[in-house]
């Protein structure tokens, strides 16, 4: 059972997620989901963020129509993935280069993930026109996310730990790797 | 971490940005003149137009079409947009060719280049002499 006040926070988190994303939409690939969606992993537990990812793909999809299974299904995978590696090979690292690292890779991995997807969708499965078609959306998401999160995950991850001593400190060391 | 190595990394990551799109957008603007044959098929197949045009050194597949057709590209918001004055990093989005149009959401407009899935859009497709173009109407969700 999740705390309401956690559960508020999930919602606030989505929405935070949700309301930036809509506002940046004028620029390709250039947004803070990324940044933000990895700060709240860090927050997180692995349950809650799937909750959160869950419920923004689906806000997303529904706001923006359709809700295209393969659209859904794509967003879904590629964002799991942030909570997934940070339990796992990122070892709940809060060093900002690595988690600045990593949001650059995913920035390719996002756009990888779409291509199967894609690929069903339009019948057309030939993958180099894929990856060449993405590459430069690609390369802007993950410089994109390489440089919000290098400049920005720590005086946001800070704004949690002062505002919020007791949801962050509970259950990690928060300077430790940092 | 140091700002001063913050920094170092933003300029590394700005170069790398720059670099990509220094290597992934060439213009592919035509060194001489020749002609090619433009046919467009709407959405049921048929032909709605073959034509043939000729083409000047500078010129890239989408100016000459922009000379011969009335076009509609993708505003920032995927909207239709006559005056094709929008562009993406320098290129557009083509949604119609006189009457034949797509929606982006629904429908788009796929480009084969002698008979070939072409892998580059109109502004940086390869202009050449005698090639063949065809646009066809597809549908997202077919």
């Amino acid at each position: 059972m999740i705390p309401l006040k956690r559960l508020i926070l999930i919602a606030m988190a989505v929405t935070i997620i949700f309301v930036q994303e809509q506002l940046l939409m004028f620029l390709p690939n250039v947004q803070l989901t990324t940044l933000l969606i990895i700060l709240f992993v860090t927050v997180f537990k692995f349950k809650e963020s799937v909750i959160m990812i869950t419920v923004y793909v689906l806000l997303d999809n529904l706001f923006l129509g359709g809700l295209n299974p393969f659209t859904m299904g794509a967003m879904l995978s590629a964002w799991m993935l942030i909570p997934i590696a940070w339990h796992t090979v990122l070892g709940k690292t809060r060093n900002v280069q690595a988690l600045a690292i990593f949001g650059f890779v995913f920035g390719f991995v996002y756009g990888f993930v779409f291509i199967p997807f894609t690929m069903i969708q339009t019948e057309v499965f030939e993958l180099w026109p894929y990856m060449l078609a993405d590459l430069p959306f690609q390369g802007i998401m993950a410089t994109t996310n390489f440089l919000t999160v290098l400049w920005l995950y720590e005086p946001l991850y800070k704004v949690f730990e002062e505002e919020m001593p007791g949801l962050v400190g509970k259950r990690t060391p928060v300077h430790k790797n940092i | 971490m140091k700002i001063t190595l913050r920094i170092a990394y933003t300029f590394l990551a700005l170069a790398f940005i720059v670099g990509l799109f220094y290597i992934l957008y060439d213009d592919n603007e035509a060194t001489g003149q020749g002609s090619i044959e433009i046919t467009v098929y709407d959405q049921s197949g048929t032909v709605a137009s073959s034509e043939s045009h000729l083409f000047y050194e500078g010129d890239t597949l989408f100016k000459v079409m922009d000379r011969h057709y009335d076009l509609t590209c993708a505003d920032a918001q995927y909207n239709p947009e006559n005056s094709c004055d929008t562009t993406f990093s320098g290129r557009h989005i083509l949604l119609g060719i006189n009457d034949v149009e797509s929606d982006w959401t629904n429908t788009f407009l796929y480009l084969e280049v002698n008979g070939a899935m072409a892998t580059r859009g109109v502004d940086e497709v390869e202009l050449e002499d005698n090639f063949d173009y065809a646009f066809y109407v597809r549908n997202v969700n077919d």
